[in-house]
């Protein structure tokens, strides 16, 4: 095999061992790159949580579920807030009721998955709009977190999950979101030396990063039988009851500061919260789907430190959007009824607080469901 | 633009080949003037407005050359070659050391009453003003000197002062050796391009996998609240830093040859296995060659050299290290540096004159190599952490405890100090180690694969390219040379 005159070689052949060299530099990086990463991703290992890598496998399930499918996307506070089988049990009409919502979720990392729902035809999606998400990419901390969705979702993806969404991607992180396969690969690599790592510490000192089955932000293997009542039920932080353990004059003194003042307590009609919305509603009743939109409750002593005037907007969505075919409001931000005991803090329910939503909220979906009928 | 930049790969590099090779073959003034170019362009994209300053210097030698060769009065010749050197040295002065010579002064007026205190001019370095300057001037010493005659053409010259490849971080190429090159038509093979080929895959690999992520370990233990206590920390910090510069300076030196050699142009060597030293002169010779030989022919040698008796060699190998050590940055840092190799390089003469070392080589001589080469490499390792630790307090705290001075050994606190990916860093050191040896031993790897049959070039070239894709860590560092 071996050439020893340099002469012998020509160009030909020089093109050909490039192509090779090419060709397996790419395929075993292309398999290395996610074997590698995938199941440490997976375990949380190399992540606080595993359940922002659930959403492309959580919604192929959903498009291989025969049964009637309702899907509830949004926020932490949705997430904290939809007990699936509760409300799947609370209704008449026999189906599923999937959780795929995230801790720090803004619509515009969920819109990235609407092709992806399209395809999956559930009869109805869930879509929470709140004073949290009307709002536009302001801040570093959501700019780094939607970076980091972005990165983890798109190189799941594939080419036909490239849909209407990529026009609305802000241009700050565009180069976060993965359209081509290398690119994919490219996003998936910065996981690659953290996983030989943990991988070398497990070998080496039988030590672990990985979560117990138990703890709260693991999440099964999507082929583990585990897997559809996660998707429905997934685990919830243990409860806390009330108002994140602090005495009355600590609620006022947050309320007073945090309520009025905060970024994300500033919902506008015009911001990109806004706008991408109104691309996952059009994108989803287009295609025969209905949609709910969702107003999670907040704790009553917040909601009365809430400026008046100041979520207007919030209402104005709603209104605008039920307007559309195919649009159901299901507004909780101003119904009376949510108690101290409903809230994990002061926008996230607790147990006893999805039981109440779930009562509320499965009536809804059935009266969606009989007018599909 | 550099050697890690996509965009050299994408774009820059295949348009250079393309033009040179097919667009202008074997017509050599479209080739020299596509090089020239391009180079500029190169220059412009890695540093702005300073390719004004590599211009200049080009311009300067070109008539200094042509003055000096065409003038047969000896005052004349000398009076454009301290010209040229002022104009080159000027430049590089102001722009690498008037901000560091300020600050010395305000450091120094400190202590005098009534002292006036100056603003810096707050300059950016030009990239590889270090670089070109020093092969343009050898090119005017050397017409001075009578050894060669000036270029016939400016593009040709120009060309040689700004070529690419080593514009930015070298080798230092020699003036002649340039021109051999491109007395005719330049033209590659088809092993010279899969030698250049390997050269980049291997530079690279060596840059990203090895370079980058030892340099993490290296920013992780030299930081301020680091515990430099610690003698594992400090003596792998240090093994770290040794093993980023290398790989990191050397891969520049591998991409910059290998993209030569693609247009048929062939580069000196920098690196032969530094690390396999037996003795501090074994070093300078397999460390950053360029610059060892330059310094050895147009200082070391001028200012006596080991002709002169004692006194002499003392002045001159001591000048020529500080000024070495100086070259690399405007750091009191550097010169240190160059003082300790200095020191080095006069105990290694002091020691190999006594009869007792050389009847030690003589009786056991495997022995003695060993111990040869562990003491320089120890010492070696050691000056690294002159180097890189930039902070006087932090650096002298690093070097007692590199030596046991006020200083402990705890394990399992040096594990715990170090970064999240450490095992395979660890890993990656210990290839690096065992890699160094055997091409110390056995050298030519590249050399070698560049001569296999396509199958197994394309398959080892492949894995590399692979590791190299999947290992680099998530930021890239800047070659550690652009800042000389």
């Amino acid at each position: 095999m071996n050439i020893t005159d340099e002469d012998s070689i020509n160009f030909s052949e020089v093109i050909m061992s490039v192509f090779i060299a090419a060709f397996l530099g790419m395929l075993l990086s292309h398999n290395f790159t996610f074997s590698l990463t995938d199941s440490n991703l997976r375990d949380s290992s190399l992540m606080i949580q595993s359940r922002p890598l659930i959403t492309v496998e959580a919604i192929n399930t959903i498009a291989s579920d025969e049964s009637i499918s309702i899907v509830g996307t949004g926020s932490s506070m949705t997430f904290k807030g939809l007990d699936g089988k509760c409300v799947a049990q609370h209704m008449t009409h026999e189906s599923i009721v999937y959780n795929i919502a995230q801790l720090s979720s803004y619509p515009w990392n969920d819109m990235i998955h609407i092709p992806r729902l399209v395809n999956a035809q559930p009869e109805i999606v869930l879509i929470e709009v709140g004073p949290n998400l009307l709002i536009d990419l302001y801040s570093e901390n959501a700019i780094e977190n939607a970076k980091f969705r972005y990165k983890i979702d798109t190189s799941q993806q594939d080419s036909s999950d490239i849909g209407g969404w990529i026009d609305l991607i802000h241009p700050e992180l565009e180069d976060f979101v993965a359209t081509n396969d290398f690119h994919r690969m490219e996003l998936r690599q910065e996981y690659v030396t953290q996983s030989i790592e943990e991988n070398l510490r497990r070998i080496i000192f039988n030590e672990s990063n990985a979560r117990q089955d138990w703890a709260y932000g693991w999440t099964p293997h999507p082929e583990s039988e585990d897997w559809i009542d996660y998707l429905q039920t997934p685990t919830f932080p243990a409860d806390r009851y009330g108002f994140e353990g602090m005495d009355n004059s600590e609620r006022i003194d947050y309320n007073e500061t945090k309520m009025d003042n905060s970024a994300s307590y500033n919902p506008k009609i015009n911001s990109y919260g806004y706008s991408v919305i109104e691309y996952e509603i059009s994108a989803l009743v287009e295609n025969d789907i209905s949609v709910i939109l969702i107003g999670l409750p907040h704790h009553p002593s917040s909601i009365d430190f809430v400026p008046q005037g100041k979520w207007d907007s919030v209402n104005q969505t709603m209104s605008n959007f039920a307007q559309i075919e195919g649009v159901t409001v299901f507004n909780q931000i101003w119904e009376p009824g949510w108690i101290d005991d409903h809230f994990y803090d002061r926008n996230h329910l607790d147990d006893e607080g999805r039981i109440e939503f779930c009562n509320r909220l499965a009536p809804v979906i059935d009266e969606v469901l009989s007018g599909r009928d | 633009m550099d050697f890690v930049t996509p965009e050299y790969y994408k774009i820059f590099l295949p348009i250079v080949v393309i033009l040179v090779l097919f667009v202008g073959r074997q017509k050599r003034d479209l080739q020299i003037l596509v090089m020239l170019a391009m180079s500029y362009i190169f220059f412009w994209l890695a540093s702005g407005w300073h390719v004004i300053l590599l211009l200049t210097s080009t311009i300067v030698d070109w008539t200094a050359g042509k003055k000096i060769h065409s003038s047969s009065d000896r005052k004349h010749r000398k009076r454009w070659l301290i010209g040229s050197l002022t104009i080159n040295l000027g430049l590089l002065a102001i722009f690498k050391y008037l901000d560091f010579l300020i600050e010395t002064w305000n450091l120094a007026s400190l202590r005098f009453d009534g002292a006036p205190e100056l603003d810096t001019f707050g300059l950016l370095l030009p990239v590889g003003i270090s670089f070109y300057t020093f092969q343009t001037m050898s090119y005017t010493i050397d017409i001075y000197r009578e050894k060669h005659t000036p270029y016939d053409k400016f593009t040709d010259f120009a060309c040689y002062a700004a070529f690419f490849p080593q514009l930015v971080a070298g080798p230092i190429v020699r003036s002649q050796h340039f021109l051999e090159q491109i007395k005719d038509p330049v033209s590659s093979s088809p092993y010279k391009f899969r030698l250049g080929l390997t050269l980049i895959i291997y530079g690279l690999a060596k840059k990203l996998i090895i370079a980058d992520n030892v340099a993490i370990h290296v920013n992780e233990i030299f930081t301020e609240g680091s515990n430099l206590e610690n003698i594992a920390l400090i003596w792998w910090g240090s093994l770290c830093f040794g093993i980023q510069i290398y790989c990191d300076f050397s891969a520049y030196t591998d991409i910059a040859l290998g993209s030569a050699y693609l247009i048929g142009i062939e580069l000196p060597e920098n690196f032969k296995t530094p690390y396999a030293a037996r003795s501090p002169q074994d070093f300078w010779r397999r460390w950053h060659i360029s610059l060892s030989t330059w310094l050895r022919d147009y200082l070391y040698i001028p200012l006596g050299g080991s002709r002169g008796g004692t006194r002499v060699l003392v002045i001159s190998l001591m000048g020529t290290m500080l000024l070495g050590g100086l070259w690399h940055g405007a750091s009191w840092n550097f010169v240190l540096w160059g003082f300790m190799h200095g020191v080095l390089l006069l105990c290694h003469r002091v020691i190999t004159s006594s009869s007792a070392i050389k009847k030690s080589f003589e009786l056991a001589p495997k022995i003695s190599i060993f111990a040869g080469w562990m003491i320089t490499q120890y010492f070696i390792f050691m000056t690294w952490l002159v180097f890189r630790v930039e902070d006087t307090t932090m650096m002298l705290r690093s070097l007692k405890t590199f030596v046991g001075i006020d200083a402990y050994w705890d394990y399992s606190e040096f594990f715990e100090s170090l970064p999240d990916v450490k095992l395979m860093t660890m890993g990656l050191v210990l290839i690096f180690v065992i890699a160094h040896g055997v091409s110390g031993k056995l050298g030519g790897f590249k050399i070698w694969l560049s001569k296999q049959h396509s199958l197994v070039w394309g398959a080892i070239c492949g894995m590399i390219i692979s590791a190299t894709f999947l290992l680099r860590p998530a930021e890239t560092v800047e070659f550690i040379y652009f800042r000389f």
